[in-house]
């Protein structure tokens, strides 16, 4: 049963309440989607750095052998 | 000598002197007087108790009567004080949630800021890539 002697806030702050709230569910909704779209594009980065660095090795090897073959 | 003073002859045969029965009437006159002045004072005091006491009911009531304003200003201010700790209580609610979703919202962005140059600096890589030079990034 409802107390009818319980003050109510007025209607402005209950819509400020419901739009804060909607707010912050939005953007807490918004910010794990950000942080692993951030987090991906992040590991393809350290991909193609590890990718940039195995083509330079292997490269570098391959000249080297190419060299050691020559000189023999 | 007796017959000829204005004195009752009864008196006279009791042997009251004249002087006895004059003291007599002065004190029947002064007791009387003062039960005269005693009754006057007694219904005046009656009357200006009564006067009196419709005064202070008068002023009793008109005190009661401020009095029941008042109470009802006070319980109108109060109820207006209640409404008012409700709704700052209600505003500062809101503004907390504003403030997490504030929060949250520059995480989101700073990590959207970070997703962005490191998809510039992926891009760069890409056009060095197409560009032939491997070396660049």
């Amino acid at each position: 049963m409802p107390d009818d002697n319980v003050v109510k806030p007025s209607p402005e702050a209950a819509d400020a309440i419901v739009s804060a709230r909607h707010a912050r569910a939005t953007t807490e909704a918004a910010l794990p989607m950000a942080e692993q779209l951030r987090d991906r594009v992040r590991s393809v980065l350290a991909a193609n750095h590890f990718a940039e660095l195995m083509e330079r090795t292997l490269r570098e090897a391959a000249m080297r052998r190419a060299k050691g073959l020559g000189a023999a | 000598m007796l017959a000829d003073a204005p004195f009752p002859e009864w008196a006279a045969a009791l042997g009251v002197p004249v002087w006895l029965g004059g003291l007599a009437f002065v004190l029947w006159l002064w007791l009387g007087g003062k039960v005269v002045l005693s009754t006057d004072r007694d219904r005046a005091l009656a009357d200006h108790r009564t006067s009196c006491d419709a005064e202070l009911a008068a002023v009793r009531g008109e005190a009661d009567s401020k009095v029941g304003h008042t109470t009802r200003a006070l319980e109108r201010l109060q109820d207006r004080i209640d409404h008012l700790v409700v709704d700052r209580d209600a505003w500062r609610e809101a503004h907390r949630e504003e403030v997490r979703a504030r929060q949250a919202a520059e995480r989101a962005a700073a990590a959207l800021m970070e997703t962005g140059q490191i998809s510039l600096a992926l891009l760069s890589a890409l056009k060095d890539a197409l560009a032939g030079r491997p070396e660049a990034g």
